[in-house]
C-alpha cells in the first residue's frame, strides 16, 4: 500500500490487475451491447439520413474554420520566430479512440478507451474530446486503457484563467463538479470565465480548454476564493476521443 | 432443501467457488456502469464470507486478499485497501463461523446486515466517497439490502454445491 501511495512503483502491477479485470468488464458490457445491437436494427433509415446531412454540414463548417486556423497558426509561428521565442508551440500527434464504457462510483470516475499499449498509448497521456480536456491515461492493458476523468475526486489539473492568466489548480469533486483552488482573493475571476490548461504539471499540454467557471464566492477570513466550475468536455456522452502525445516522445510525425 | 450445512470439501466444489467469484465481480462491474446500483453490496466479499462458513478446512484469507486486489483495480483505489478491508471482515467471520452456522437463515441475514454496516463505515472512512443526496441514501441502504439477499445467496449456493458434490 505504501509503495503504491508514495510512487509509481506499482504501475505495472496495476496494469496486470486491469488486464485481469478486462474480461469481467467485457462480460458485464454484453447486455448493453445486445441492447445497442437490437436498437441499431430498428433505427429508421430516414433518421440516419438526416443525421448524415447534419454531420456533413457540420464538417463543412469545421473545415472552413480550420482553414482560417491554419493560416493563423502559420502567422503565429512567423511572429514567434521574429520574437525569437521558438519552440513554445510543441506539436502534438493525435490518435482517435472510442470510448468502451464509463465507470463512475462515488470513489472514482474513469472511462475505458479501445486503444492500449499495443497501439502505443502510454500512461499520463492527455485525453481530449471536441470541447475540451477529458482526463489522463492511468493504466493500460494491451488493447484498452483507463482514463481518469478530470472530475474524479483524486484528479488535479493545473489551469489558468484564459482572460486574465491567473493560475490555479482544478480539483475534481465527483459527479461532474469541479473546484478551482488556490486563487487569491485579489484576483478577478468572473462567472463564465474559461479555464485552460497551463501545461505547468508537464502532463497536459498548455492551451486546451478544460472548464467554465459557474460560481465565485468570496468567504471573509479565507485566503483563497471559493470557485466552482463545470467541465467543458462532454464527460458523460462523448463517444470519440483523442489521445494526445508529444511528438518529441515518439517520432511519429 | 435442509436448513443445515453439509460437510463439503473444497476440492469437490473448486470450480463452483471460482466461478461464483467471477459472477460476483461481474455483477459489481454493473454497479460501476449504473449509479443506482450502488446499493449492490460487494458480492465478492459476501461470497468469501459464505465459503468461509461453508468450507471449514480453509481460512480463505488469501482468497479474500486476492479478491480485494481485484476490487482495488475495479474502483481505482489504493492497491491493498479493499484487500485489507476484505481480510479484516473475513477474519471477524472466521472467529465466529461455527456459531454463525447454527443460526437460522434470517438471523444470519441480520448478522450480515450488521457486518456490512461495519464494512460500509470503514469504507466511508477509508475512501471518503463523494455522494449526492440520492446516492447517499442508497449507499447507506446497502447493509439492509445485503441482509435481504443473504438468505437467497445461501440457498442458491448451498443448493448448487450440494448438487455438485454428490455428482
Amino acid at each position: 500500500m505504501a509503495s503504491d501511495y508514495y510512487g509509481q512503483y506499482m504501475g505495472s502491477f496495476r496494469n496486470v490487475i486491469t488486464t485481469t479485470l478486462e474480461p469481467f468488464e467485457r462480460a458485464a458490457d454484453l447486455p448493453i451491447q445486445l441492447h445497442h445491437w437490437y436498437m441499431q436494427g430498428v433505427t429508421d433509415i430516414a433518421l440516419l439520413e438526416s443525421e448524415l446531412l447534419q454531420v456533413k454540414t457540420e464538417n463543412l463548417m469545421l473545415k472552413v474554420r480550420l482553414q482560417r486556423l491554419d493560416s493563423t497558426e502559420l502567422e503565429l509561428d512567423r511572429l514567434q520566430r521574429l520574437l525569437g521565442t521558438t519552440g513554445r508551440m510543441t506539436t502534438q500527434s493525435l490518435r482517435v479512440a472510442s470510448v468502451l464504457y464509463y465507470s463512475s462510483s462515488p470513489i472514482s470516475q474513469y472511462l475505458t478507451i479501445n486503444k492500449g499499449s499495443m497501439d502505443g498509448v502510454k500512461t499520463n497521456q492527455a485525453i481530449i474530446d471536441a470541447y475540451g480536456v477529458l482526463g489522463q491515461v492511468i493504466s493500460l492493458t494491451p488493447v484498452s486503457s483507463r482514463v481518469l476523468l478530470i472530475t474524479d475526486p483524486d484528479h488535479q489539473l493545473p489551469v489558468r484563467v484564459q482572460r486574465t492568466g491567473q493560475r490555479g489548480i482544478l480539483t475534481g469533486l465527483g459527479h461532474d463538479r469541479l473546484n478551482l483552488d488556490f486563487v487569491p482573493l485579489s484576483s478577478r475571476v468572473e462567472v463564465g470565465d474559461i479555464l485552460v490548461t497551463s501545461g505547468l504539471g508537464g502532463v497536459f499540454p498548455p492551451g486546451y480548454p478544460a472548464a467554465e467557471v459557474t460560481s465565485v464566492i468570496q468567504n471573509p477570513g479565507m485566503s483563497y476564493l471559493t470557485i466552482k466550475a463545470k467541465p467543458l468536455s462532454d464527460i458523460n456522452s462523448s463517444y470519440e476521443v483523442l489521445v494526445l502525445s508529444n511528438s518529441r516522445d515518439n517520432n511519429e510525425r | 432443501m435442509s436448513d443445515k450445512y453439509q460437510e463439503i470439501e473444497l476440492h469437490q466444489v473448486r470450480w463452483l467457488v471460482i466461478s461464483s467469484y467471477l459472477v460476483g465481480i461481474i455483477f459489481n462491474v454493473f454497479s460501476l456502469r449504473e449509479n443506482l446500483l450502488i446499493i449492490l453490496p460487494p458480492l465478492g466479499l459476501l461470497l468469501v464470507l459464505f465459503w468461509s462458513v461453508q468450507l471449514l478446512r480453509n481460512t480463505h484469507l488469501i482468497t479474500a486478499f486476492l479478491i480485494g486486489l481485484l476490487y482495488d483495480g475495479l474502483y481505482q483505489t489504493l492497491l491493498g485497501s479493499h484487500s485489507l478491508l476484505f481480510v479484516l471482515m473475513t477474519f471477524i467471520m472466521l472467529r465466529m463461523r461455527l456459531r454463525f452456522r447454527s443460526y437460522r437463515l434470517w438471523q444470519q441475514g441480520v448478522v450480515i446486515g450488521f457486518y456490512m454496516l461495519f464494512y460500509q463505515l470503514m469504507h466511508h472512512f477509508f475512501f471518503s466517497p463523494a455522494l449526492t443526496e440520492q446516492t447517499a441514501l442508497l449507499y447507506w441502504l446497502m447493509p439492509v439490502f445485503s441482509a435481504f439477499i443473504w438468505p437467497g445467496l445461501v440457498l442458491l449456493m448451498r443448493g448448487l454445491s450440494n448438487r455438485i458434490s454428490t455428482l
